[in-house]
């Protein structure tokens, strides 16, 4: 399909995207838009150093390989590289959404998702401004490699959110604080409904009326599990992408595989193979995604890789070579990021803390060496049970400390997918990633 | 029917550090093209990336109408107006070889130290056209730096960051900033027992963006509402939006509606006063507003809120040095911070220098910091100022009484 060069290293992306937005203000629709964009990330390796470009003319794509390798400096030894040798030749086709394509869906099934859901706002005396919107995608990839990969697969997400803003005299909730966000692969599994928005609706009138403010300081806390995956996400999974590793002694030896990171119950996995946002059957530079354990009874068991990284660590590949779009470089990324299941009943979990705080849902997350959760919902945990709801700016804590201080999991994961946002790293934003767990208990977190 | 044309050029090229060593070089260029069409109170949107039939897109917009999305016909009142601020900075040849040396004297002058991700120059072109005869031009390019810093002895993913928008490149400037942080990173201090003022980086004033858009505000559940022309911060706080041409390498001097602002600014807060709202054409319609170039879209949707390029808040021209004598805390490196809904910030800082007469003396501990927004932009201000401690990189910082939440 094109000329790639002896002594070089090459390959070829390209995304054909199909993408639907719906929004509404105040029960107004303010945009309605599908369409379609077919881009190509091309990538030239010479031994030494990578070329790429970004092309949104598909025609042009062998111009632009031709002129990466004008730049680039030829290697007869390129195959036996260390890193050429671990990018895969796979060929196959993968399609798993052709038969519930969102592009399918008439978009007035799509509005009629929102209408149903902002009905919910306008018996409420308390609300203020409500919006909705719904977003979805669905992209069909080919990766071609000068090893004589070709691939073709498709990926998809739906999502829909209420949005609203809430008053009671002096006390305000805005309407970045209270959300009701549902996100799947499919939107016969969104599950974003008239009943949920009322829920919904409920709980922000409860949390507008009675939050209080919270002393900061050190304190047990319960991470939903939707929270608990974001935790996982920020605090553990952005430390296992090796790309931080590269030329780096001292993290090398000090995230050696078999070292103790945390508690004994805890169990952190990142894998391309789960259903919802987090899905995609093959990485960016073509590899075979698979389940990669990063923690496994508190041991550090695994990393993510990318070529590059996996040969600087010589280590294998684990397909978390991910870009954001056609316009990027893949880099080494998570995809769906899980703590396992623990043993504990939910009851169970909460009944063994006197004072606490449960953190139900979040804003943004973020991680470093420090990790940060930013709550949109939360309660006080008071004699076991869940009390009042409290106005806590973050959570936070050190990594390496809080995965210690892991003291209980409750015996259910769910895993959240995320149509609008996803996880940003560096320049690229947003990547669609999933995550989940069960509810986690931790020891000591410092709440703001 | 009233139409409306953008049509933005982008081309770039980026080198990525990994390790501090250069391993990557990307070449982007992309054209977007947008044509929004208005009639019987309609809009319609269509857009495209890359070259194309401009007919067939204005045909696309004109059956996107049948959508039915209620928009008001505003156009801009046939302004002509062209700002070329684009400079020699590299050609694309020197770019690479210019990075490999920044790469390799980073190495050799901090060798304690190992540097990771992007340098890039960017040139960036934005036509505005529509049917009542406005045609603006904007065009801009700049060398960005953005850098993540480790200290090699760290088992941390990053300790530092450092990052910088200029219309030049100057290596010996970016060296020299970076001298200031690294330093002194190794003399450890123990967090002082004294209530010293905190310096941040003034851009915490983001968490109130959301505040100022005209249907918070207007809902009456936003943490503003009501506060029209009350004094909400200090008598020094102005936030605002500047687009003078060229102050920013990369913002233009109108918004995605063609909007421009009377002497390229709008006043959220001026003296400390509430005085503006951010609007798009939609809202100021709505609400009867003014408009303040906050209208932003995507190539291919209808216009939204959320365009603040060129927010500032105003140093008027006071500087650290002079704004702070004595000890103060630094803040380099924050993780995530936010606010309640009653508006109380918090942030865990993971990096933090005392500063002593307009210098960093050493690195800090851990810590947090929380305060009210209305307190910290108000009674516990004490000054908002440019940071000369940096050469290169240009940023306001707010100096004000934070609470200090030591681990």
């Amino acid at each position: 399909m094109f000329e790639f060069q002896d002594g070089f290293y090459a390959d070829v992306r390209i995304e054909d995207r199909y993408s639907a937005r719906i929004r509404y203000r105040g029960g107004a629709m303010e945009e309605s838009t599908q369409s379609s964009v077919k881009k190509a990330f091309i990538r030239v390796y010479d031994g030494k150093m990578w070329y790429y470009s970004s092309v949104c003319d598909t025609g042009h794509i062998q111009a632009e390989l031709d002129k990466l390798y004008a730049m680039a400096t030829p290697d007869a030894e390129i195959l036996s590289s260390p890193v050429v040798s671990r990018l895969q030749a796979n060929r196959e086709t993968v399609m798993k959404f052709s038969d519930c394509c969102v592009k399918d869906v008439p978009i007035e099934q799509k509005r009629k998702l929102l209408t149903d859901a902002m009905a919910a706002c306008v018996p409420c005396e308390y609300c203020k401004m409500y919006s909705a919107a719904y977003q979805d995608r669905y992209s069909v990839y080919e990766f071609y490699n000068s090893k004589g990969a070709a691939l073709r697969y498709d990926f998809q997400v739906c999502g829909a959110r209420l949005s609203a803003a809430f008053a009671a005299g002096e006390k305000t909730l805005s309407d970045s604080d209270a959300y009701y966000l549902r996100g799947a692969d499919r939107l016969d599994r969104l599950n974003f409904t008239r009943k949920g928005a009322d829920e919904f609706i409920a709980e922000a009138v409860n949390y507008l009326l009675h939050a209080k403010p919270v002393e900061a300081g050190v304190y047990p806390v319960v991470l939903s599990p939707m929270t608990a995956g974001v935790f996982a996400h920020e605090s553990f999974g952005h430390k296992s992408e090796a790309d931080f590793m590269i030329g780096d002694e001292t993290m090398k030896r000090e995230w050696a595989l078999g070292k103790k990171v945390g508690a004994d119950i805890l169990s952190i996995y990142d894998s391309g193979l789960e259903d919802g946002s987090g899905y995609a059957p093959f990485d960016d530079e073509g590899t075979r995604t698979e389940k990669t354990y990063l923690i496994k009874d508190g041991v550090l068991t695994g990393r993510l890789h990318s070529a590059v990284t996996a040969a600087d660590l010589n280590e294998s590949v684990t397909g978390n070579a991910r870009a954001v779009s056609c316009d990027f470089e893949p880099i080494v990324r998570m995809t769906s990021t899980v703590i396992g299941a623990g043993t504990l009943t939910k009851e169970e979990l909460f009944s063994r803390i006197r004072h606490g705080y449960y953190i139900e849902t979040y804003k943004h997350g973020s991680g470093m060496s420090t990790f940060t959760i930013a709550p949109a919902f939360a309660y006080e945990i008071v004699d076991g049970k869940i009390g009042d709801p409290v106005k806590i700016a973050v959570v936070s804590g050190n990594v390496f400390e809080t995965l210690g201080l892991i003291d209980g999991l409750s015996d259910r994961v769910e895993i959240s997918s995320n149509a609008f946002g996803g996880c940003g790293k560096m320049e690229q934003w947003p990547l669609s990633v999933s995550f989940g767990g069960p509810h986690v208990s931790v020891s000591k977190m410092n709440v703001q | 029917m009233d139409k409306q044309k953008i049509v933005t050029g982008e081309r770039s090229c980026a080198a990525t550090l990994a390790g501090g060593t250069v391993e990557s070089v990307r070449f982007q260029e992309e054209e977007r093209t947008s044509v929004r069409v208005y009639e019987g109170g309609k809009i319609g949107v269509a857009g495209r990336i890359g070259g194309g039939d401009d007919a067939a897109l204005e045909q696309s917009a004109r059956e996107a109408l049948a959508y039915g999305i209620p928009y008001p016909s505003a156009l801009c009142g046939g302004e002509v107006r062209s700002a070329d601020t684009r400079t020699e900075i590299l050609s694309e040849i020197d770019f690479l070889p210019a990075v490999k040396k920044l790469a390799a004297r980073l190495k050799e002058r901090f060798p304690s130290f190992i540097f990771s991700n992007k340098i890039s120059m960017e040139e960036g072109k934005v036509r505005y056209t529509d049917s009542a005869g406005t045609d603006l031009f904007y065009a801009g390019n700049a060398f960005i730096v953005s850098l993540t810093v480790k200290e090699a002895a760290s088992a941390n993913i990053m300790d530092l960051a450092y990052g910088a928008v200029r219309g030049y490149y100057d290596e010996d400037a970016i060296v020299s900033d970076l001298s200031k942080l690294l330093d002194v990173y190794g003399n450890v201090l123990a967090l002082p027992e004294e209530e010293l003022p905190v310096i941040i980086d003034a851009n915490i004033v983001q968490y109130l963006l959301g505040h100022f858009m005209a249907e918070t505000y207007q809902s009456g559940a936003g943490l503003l509402s009501g506060k029209m022309g009350q004094k909400i911060f200090g008598d020094e706080t102005d936030i605002l939006l500047d687009r003078t041409p060229g102050k920013e390498p990369l913002a233009r001097f109108f918004d995605d509606e063609g909007v421009t602002l009377p002497g390229d600014k709008f006043y959220f807060v001026k003296e400390g006063r509430l005085c503006g709202l951010a609007a798009y054409r939609r809202t100021a319609a709505e609400f009867s507003l003014p408009l303040s170039g906050c209208g932003c879209a995507p190539f291919d949707g209808a216009p939204m809120c959320g365009n603040f390029s060129g927010l500032e808040v105003d140093a008027h021209g006071k500087k650290l040095s002079e704004a702070v004598k004595g000890r103060a805390v630094y803040i380099s490196v924050v993780s995530g911070g936010d606010m309640t809904p009653d508006g109380k910030f918090a942030t865990p800082v993971m990096c933090a220098y005392l500063y002593e007469d307009g210098k960093l003396a050493g690195r800090l501990p851990e810590f947090g910091i929380s305060g009210n927004i209305f307190d910290l932009f108000g009674k516990n201000m004490l000054a908002i100022a440019e940071n000369d401690l940096y050469g290169y990189t240009k940023e306001t910082v707010l100096v004000s009484r934070f609470s200090i939440d030591k681990k």
